[in-house]
């Protein structure tokens, strides 16, 4: 696939996942031409916004501390996307899910950042523009109001690209998609503490 | 038999089939007698949820903003502090 016809299919699928993301995953995973190629723009997304951000909060000065700090992050998130493939992988053993595609699982997570880098994006910014701590104020209030509607917007809209990942890349119906949570949530909880003690991500990217 | 090949080499035909397959991709989902509540609340995020994401997290932050109060504050804070080090 050329770079721009891949583009043009990443734009596409990232206004889907807005507007209709049940149709747009089912639409991304069905087929046998699994199109990976248009999933390489979010992970160069991604890559911008951890130096972008690094650079923000540590400056030019020192650029060891700088290039560390970039590698931790890049290496704490891609820990984090591989043991998600990882964990979907073992479910499709545990539920013994025929015609298995990784490749299709990596898309329909890949999209899944979408919500996650949107936040991160928002809270770098607003560190930068009104930084914390917020007071006890009328102003205060009314920014931790919409700061906590955006997180959870983002947070359900998360969940539902979750859901769908394990919908579509395994055909898993909704028992089985509850039942899989008992593996995957205690093992995302124990990364996401590891990341934390680390001193890398307060919050997983995930 | 002609009808057969008529209809195969029509583009239309041959782009509903392709859809009615991807439509029966998964199959359609059974909660027993959850189901026909599960395919009332479910088509609300199926199409354009955004709009029904922000309601709900706006009325369950104003919820949590009256039931906690300060402590929702604090939240905001920690969170706006980065998600990440330093």
């Amino acid at each position: 696939m050329r770079p721009i016809t891949s583009f043009v299919f990443f734009l596409r699928n990232s206004f889907g996942i807005i507007k209709e993301p049940y149709h747009t995953y089912r639409h991304l995973a069905h087929g046998d031409k699994i199109f990976t190629q248009q999933t390489i723009y979010i992970y160069l997304l991604v890559i911008f916004f951890f130096l972008s951000s690094s650079i923000i909060r540590l400056g030019m000065e020192n650029p060891y501390l700088l290039t560390v700090r970039f590698n931790l992050l890049l290496f704490g998130t891609a820990g984090g996307i591989i043991l998600m493939l990882f964990l979907f992988y073992l479910t499709g053993k545990l539920w013994q899910v025929g015609n298995f595609s990784l490749l299709r699982l990596t898309v329909l997570w890949s999209y899944s950042l979408w919500p996650t880098l949107l936040w991160f994006i928002a809270t770098a910014l607003l560190y930068r523009l009104i930084p914390p701590p917020r007071t006890w104020s009328v102003p205060g209030g009314i920014l931790s109001i919409i700061f906590i509607t955006y997180s959870l917007t983002l947070l359900s809209w998360k969940l539902i690209l979750y859901y769908l990942t394990l919908r579509f890349g395994l055909k898993l119906d909704l028992a089985r998609i509850c039942l899989t949570q008992l593996l995957i949530v205690p093992v995302v909880f124990i990364y996401s503490f590891i990341l934390y003690k680390s001193g890398i991500f307060r919050i997983p990217f995930i | 038999m002609p009808h057969i090949t008529l209809m195969e080499n029509d583009k239309l035909y041959r782009m509903m089939v392709a859809k009615m397959q991807e439509i029966a991709f998964v199959p359609p989902q059974q909660m027993g007698l959850f189901t026909p509540l599960y395919k009332r609340i479910v088509p609300v995020f199926k199409e354009y949820p955004l709009k029904s994401l922000v309601f709900l997290s706006l009325a369950a932050t104003f919820i949590a903003f009256i039931v906690f109060g300060s402590y929702l504050i604090r939240l905001a804070s920690i969170l706006q502090l980065g998600a990440f080090y330093p």
